[in-house]
C-alpha cells in the first residue's frame, strides 16, 4: 500500500487522529484509529476489591444473603437472586484451575509474552470463578483440577494485574 | 399468532477489504440483491431496519449511516445496533404489530477493517477484565474448555484441533489431532482415524485423529 502524504488537518484530535488518505490500487484508504479518553468508575464494591488487592494483598468477595454465593469479583447485588450482597468475605488467594486454554500467538494487548494461559479459577472460599492468567508453569502439566496460587505483583495500582499471575500451589 | 414470511435475500460475496465499496455501498449491493430476489422493486418496501455494530465500523451511532443506501429517506427507518438477526426479529415484531408492511432489513460488518484483537477486547469490563488482555479467541476458548470439562470430553494437553478432510469426502470436519512433534503439524499434513475400543454409535467412537509423522 502506498502513502500519497497528502496533509490533513485532523477534523477530530481524537476519532481521526494522524489520519491519512491513502491510495490503494488507486482506490482512497482513510487510515486512522478510533481512540478516545474515556473514564469508568469502578463503584465502591470493586473499589473496595481493588484497594484491597493493592494495601493488603488480600482477596475479598461478596456474599448474597439469600443463595449464600460467595461472589468474585464481588459484586454489590447477586445477578441470581436480585438482592443487595450484604456481607464481604475474605478469599484465599489459593484455588483450583476450572478451566484453561493455552495462548501461543502474542497480541498487543496481552500482559505477558505468549507462550502462556488463561485460567478460570475457583478460589477457596469464592462460588464464582475468577478470569486470570497463569504463568511459571510448565504448560503441558496444566490441567483442570490442578491446584494454583496469587503472585501478587510488586507495583500495584489497584488495577486486576496488582495478581500478577497466577501459578501452581507447589512450585 | 400469524405467519411472517422472508420473501427475498441478498449477500455480498465474503471476502477480505472489498475495496470498491463504502459501507453504505457494500449495503447497496445486497438490498439489490434481495429486491431482486423477492421480484419487487424499491417502491415495494414498507419500512426499513438498519443494523450494524459501531466498534467494527469506527463510528458510533453507525447504524444509522446506512439508511440512505437502503431505501430510508421517504419510509420509516429504523436503526439498531447488533448484529442482523436482532434486525431481522425486530423487523419480525414489527410487521406482527400489524402496524408495518414489507420491512426491508440490513446488516454488514467488516472485520478487515481494523485489528480484532483490540476490537473485541474492548468488549470486556474495563474494571476487572480488560486489562487481562483477553480477547474473542481466548474467551471463546476458556469457555469451550468449561463446556467439554463438564461434558467428559476434555483431553489433556498439548493436543490440536483441526479441520479435516477425509479421503474421497469433498467437505471438512473439526476433530482432535493427537502428534508427536508439534512442527509437523500444518497445513496438509496427512492425519488418520484412531477408533476407541468400546463404540456407542456417537461422534466420540473417533478417539482421535493421529497426525502421520
Amino acid at each position: 500500500m502506498r502513502a500519497e502524504g497528502i496533509a490533513f488537518r485532523p477534523l477530530s484530535a481524537f476519532t481521526l487522529n494522524k489520519a491519512q488518505f491513502c491510495l490503494d490500487n488507486g482506490l482512497r484508504l482513510i487510515e486512522g484509529w478510533i481512540k478516545v479518553p474515556y473514564s469508568w468508575q469502578a463503584g465502591e464494591t470493586a473499589s473496595h476489591y481493588l484497594t484491597q488487592l493493592r494495601d493488603e494483598q488480600k482477596i475479598w468477595g461478596k456474599r448474597c444473603p439469600k443463595c449464600k454465593k460467595v461472589l468474585l469479583p464481588p459484586r454489590k447485588s447477586c445477578p441470581f437472586c436480585f438482592v443487595d450482597t450484604d456481607e464481604w468475605v475474605e478469599i484465599s488467594s489459593e484455588g483450583v484451575v476450572e478451566a484453561f486454554t493455552i495462548v501461543r500467538r502474542d497480541t498487543p494487548i496481552q500482559p505477558m509474552k505468549a507462550p502462556f494461559a488463561y485460567a478460570l479459577i475457583r478460589l477457596d472460599g469464592a462460588d464464582t470463578y475468577l478470569t486470570h492468567v497463569l504463568s511459571e508453569v510448565n504448560l503441558n502439566d496444566i490441567k483442570e483440577g490442578m491446584r494454583v496460587k496469587a503472585v501478587f505483583a510488586e507495583n500495584r495500582q489497584g488495577a486486576p494485574l496488582d495478581i500478577a499471575y497466577f501459578k501452581p500451589s507447589d512450585s | 399468532m400469524d405467519r411472517v414470511a422472508i420473501v427475498g435475500v441478498g449477500q455480498t460475496k465474503h471476502e477480505a477489504r472489498k475495496k470498491e465499496y463504502s459501507f453504505s455501498e457494500m449495503v447497496y449491493g445486497a438490498v439489490k440483491m434481495a429486491l431482486e430476489d423477492a421480484g419487487i422493486g424499491i417502491d415495494g418496501i414498507d419500512n426499513v431496519i438498519t443494523t450494524s455494530n459501531d466498534f467494527w465500523d469506527g463510528r458510533t451511532i453507525s447504524s444509522m449511516a446506512t439508511g440512505d443506501m437502503s431505501g430510508g429517506p421517504g419510509r420509516n427507518d429504523s436503526c439498531v445496533e447488533g448484529d442482523g438477526t436482532f434486525g431481522a426479529f425486530y423487523g419480525l415484531c414489527r410487521i406482527l404489530s400489524g402496524s408495518y408492511g414489507t420491512t426491508l432489513v440490513t446488516a454488514y460488518t467488516k472485520g478487515s477493517k481494523s485489528v480484532s484483537h483490540l476490537i473485541t477486547n474492548a468488549a470486556f469490563d474495563p474494571i476487572h477484565m480488560r486489562s487481562l488482555g483477553l480477547d474473542m479467541i481466548p474467551a471463546c476458548a476458556l469457555q469451550a474448555r468449561r463446556y467439554m470439562t463438564r461434558s467428559g470430553i476434555a483431553k489433556p494437553v498439548p493436543y490440536a484441533y483441526g479441520d479435516l478432510q477425509l479421503d474421497g469426502a469433498d467437505t471438512a470436519f473439526s476433530y482432535f489431532i493427537e502428534y508427536k512433534d508439534e512442527s509437523n503439524l500444518k497445513i496438509g499434513a496427512r492425519v488418520e482415524a484412531v477408533f476407541e475400543e468400546e463404540r456407542t454409535g456417537t461422534i466420540k467412537d473417533i478417539k482421535h485423529f493421529l497426525l502421520i509423522e
